[in-house]
């Protein structure tokens, strides 16, 4: 048996090849992650503090996850009043949520998750500024 | 004769019963039980009528029952209680008396007699039962010989001084000179006739005699009247005795002391002066008029009325009219005499005094002689004997009721007789159970206290078999119906809540019947009822005011029967019932849920009673034992009300939210979401 003649792959091009792999999975996790946590720059919302006083939250906006519980009201000018179940420290707590009736194209089915940025107004109420499925 | 004796003849033992059923307006109401005196009456109050049929008489709306007061009653109880006078002194005593009789009676009569018979009169005073009276009788006997003795010596006074004048006259003559004395046709002996004209030596001669003849004639005038008076005041004094004697019932020194008269007085002049010489010493106004009773009749009167309507003084009244005069008649028959006016004028002592002097005189009219006093003296006698004998009879026939009242009258007029005197108390006895039970019932009867009076009238038949119980039974019935209906007035007002009505007719069925047994049953279970309901209402007020609602709740029978009457406080009472109504129902609702193991849902059932009821010691104690068993649920409805009332919608809404998420069934936590969800979107 004849014996092929022994061939080397050079040493830079399998470097090379790697980084260039690094470098793709590197953007790739980049954008994978950027549409994962659209609201990563707004803080998450703390629910024990919304418990606590959500009066003392007026003005600030969150993002808020959970899982849709129950449409508590609807009101076709002012929009529809959702609770919404958050995990938050192993604990569920389920909060209040307005989808004013601009986000009324958007819809809001029980027990689907959703992600919300929010802001919390005068009355101390959550309403939704953006929210998508999760 | 029969007049005089009506006085005492018209006195009943019994007849009272049927006086206190009088006719009146007070009959119909009272069944006749209540006094006649509580009636207005036909004549008024002001006018004194006496009522012969029942020995009633009425004044200024009293009564007064001959039979029934106590000068009558006391005075014939004291004499039935008395024994019997048949002592050997009483004999003696009534020997004496008897003795004194006989020696004056007119066949014996003669101045022996007489003195023998005056002799024994202080002998017969000394007795208790004579009182004195025949020293009386001896004391005027002896002023009678006192006053004889007095005319006897002015009798001789005069013979005297008729010798005297005889000398006197002589000497005047005399001295009229011999040419009077030989006058011829000069005749008698008082005065001479001689129309000779004296000398002044003369007629200074006979001035004195004819002065001393003029004294001694006056004296023997004057001596005369003296003796006349003396035997006319002596006379006097004797009647005036002897009618004394006979006011005081004491008919045998009646009869003792016309015969001394008789015997002292042998002039045959009996006339009886004692009636006018007291009249006539009465002190009369003549100026003080007559009484006057006037009667004036309204238009109204229908039927025959009495034609007599005005009445002078002094005078009785015969129940219709009243007439002047001693006329008593009267015309009118059954009549109307609505709105009829009576009046009396003049009522006054002197006017009454001058009545009584009428009185007497005509009294001294109808008896004026001796004789008369002396047979009604014999008459009251023997009426009293047979009087007494008549009582013995009925007494052994059982019939109290008759013989009580022969006894009555017999005592009324011979009380100091010996037939009276000598009744034994055995037999007196039985007319005083009778009559002790008679005047029980006249007194049960005014006070009307029925059951005493039925007790009486039973006994009272038994022991008087003439007695009659049909008037008596038939008042006491009558009242007692009349009561029981006035009772069940009471009770009807009781129970509609009417106190006017119940306290008329409780006062009402009071004064006919006081005493009666079912009066204080009724009034009792009006009046414990009353309080019953007035302790309810007490209570209920003050737990209202302690807002002690379950009390209520738990006594609510008692309080829905004491505020039946008060519409505001029925009410109240409905709603605090409600409210505890529906906090019991929180708390049994919650007592099932916790059987369940739902520990959330039984603290909100009780939760939603408390909202209801804050103050109920059981919701409350539930509650705190609940709160525990769910103390996460009950923090997060806490909180989220807390919140709520804070106005932090958001964190509310999201602790009602999470109170759902612990007890999905709260209704407190979805009402709060519903009502925080409605705020949001507003």
């Amino acid at each position: 048996m004849s014996r092929r003649a022994h061939s080397s792959t050079p040493p830079g091009l399998v470097i090379g090849l790697v980084a260039a792999f690094l470098a793709l999975a590197g953007v790739g996790a980049y954008f994978f992650q950027k549409d994962a946590e659209p609201y990563r720059t707004v803080e998450k919302l703390r629910p024990a503090d919304y418990f606590e006083n959500a009066n003392s939250l007026r003005g600030n906006a969150y993002q808020v996850e959970g899982t849709i519980l129950n449409s508590l009201a609807w009101n076709p000018e002012k929009g529809r009043l959702f609770s919404i179940r958050v995990t938050s420290e192993s604990k569920s707590w389920p909060l209040p949520i307005l989808i004013p009736a601009t986000l009324q194209k958007i819809n809001i089915q029980k027990n689907q998750s959703y992600r919300a940025k929010v802001h919390v107004n005068d009355s101390g109420v959550l309403v939704a500024d953006e929210i998508q499925k999760s | 004769m029969k007049s005089l004796f009506k006085i005492y003849l018209t006195i009943a033992v019994f007849a009272g019963y049927s006086a206190v059923a009088q006719d009146g307006n007070s009959k119909a109401a009272t069944g006749g039980a209540r006094p006649p005196q509580m009636n207005q009456g036909f004549l008024g109050r002001d006018v004194p009528v006496m009522d012969p049929g029942s020995d009633n008489s009425t004044f200024d709306g009293k009564l007064w029952n001959m039979n029934n007061n106590r000068l009558f009653r006391a005075r014939f109880e004291k004499y039935l209680n008395a024994p019997e006078e048949t002592s050997e002194a009483d004999q003696q005593y009534e020997s004496t008396i008897n003795q004194i009789l006989t020696l004056l009676s007119p066949g014996k009569v003669n101045p022996a007699n007489v003195d023998a018979a005056w002799k024994l009169l202080p002998k017969a005073s000394e007795y208790k039962s004579d009182a004195n009276l025949c020293s009386s009788m001896a004391d005027v006997v002896y002023s009678v010989w006192l006053a004889k003795n007095e005319v006897d010596r002015l009798e001789m006074a005069n013979r005297t001084l008729q010798k005297e004048k005889s000398s006197l006259e002589w000497n005047y003559r005399m001295n009229m000179g011999p040419s009077t004395l030989t006058q011829p046709g000069a005749t008698g002996s008082n005065a001479p006739t001689s129309t000779t004209t004296l000398s002044p030596q003369d007629e200074a001669r006979i001035e004195p005699i004819k002065e001393a003849l003029s004294d001694v004639r006056q004296t023997m005038a004057n001596n005369k009247l003296k003796k006349e008076a003396s035997i006319v005041q002596a006379k006097i004094d004797f009647q005036s005795l002897i009618v004394q004697y006979f006011a005081q019932r004491r008919f045998r020194h009646v009869l003792i002391g016309t015969r001394f008269y008789r015997a002292l007085f042998g002039d045959g002049d009996n006339r009886l002066s004692a009636l006018d010489q007291i009249a006539s010493n009465l002190p009369v106004d003549k100026d003080a008029g007559q009484v006057k009773v006037k009667a004036k009749l309204d238009p109204k009167v229908s039927g025959r009325g009495g034609s007599g309507a005005y009445a002078g003084g002094g005078t009785g009244t015969n129940g219709r009219n009243v007439s002047g005069g001693t006329d008593t008649s009267s015309s009118g028959g059954g009549f109307s005499a609505e709105g009829m006016q009576f009046g009396v004028d003049n009522l006054g002592v002197e006017s009454l005094i001058s009545a009584g002097a009428s009185g007497l005189k005509a009294l001294g009219k109808m008896i004026n002689s001796l004789g008369q006093l002396d047979s009604l003296a014999n008459e009251a006698i023997r009426d009293v004997d047979e009087g007494i004998e008549s009582y013995k009879f009925l007494l052994e026939k059982n019939e109290l009721k008759s013989a009580t009242e022969r006894l009555f009258e017999t005592f009324m007029m011979g009380e100091y007789m010996p037939s009276v005197r000598k009744l034994s108390r055995d037999d007196k006895r039985r007319a005083l159970e009778f009559t002790r039970k008679t005047n029980e019932l006249l007194a049960a009867l005014e006070v009307n206290d029925l059951t005493r009076a039925e007790e009486l009238i039973k006994e009272l038949s038994q022991t008087a078999k003439d007695f009659d119980t049909s008037k008596p039974l038939a008042v006491v019935e009558t009242a007692k119906t009349v009561s029981a209906m006035h009772l069940a007035k009471a009770k009807a007002a009781a129970t509609s809540g009417d106190r006017a009505t119940l306290e008329t007719e409780l006062r009402a069925a009071t004064e006919i019947w006081p005493r009666n047994p079912a009066l204080a049953q009724v009034s009792g279970a009006i009046f414990s009822q009353t309080d019953v309901q007035q302790q309810a209402l007490n209570d209920f007020d003050r737990l209202i005011a302690q807002k002690n609602y379950r009390q209520i709740f738990e006594d609510k029978v008692r309080f829905i029967a004491a505020t039946a009457m008060y519409p505001e406080r029925q009410e109240k009472l409905k709603t605090i019932l409600d409210r505890v109504q529906s906090a019991e129902a929180a708390l049994m609702r919650s007592t099932e849920l916790a059987k369940r193991g739902d520990p959330a849902g039984a603290w909100e059932s009780v939760e939603r009673g408390f909202s209801d009821y804050p103050d109920d010691p059981k919701l409350n104690q539930a509650r705190a034992d609940f709160t525990t068993q769910a103390a996460e649920f009950v923090r997060s409805i806490r909180t989220a009300q807390e919140m709520e009332r804070k106005q932090q919608v958001g964190s509310s809404l999201a602790w009602y939210l999470r109170a759902l998420q612990d007890y999905p069934n709260s209704e407190i936590a979805r009402e709060g979401i519903d009502r925080i969800s409605n705020l949001i979107l507003k």
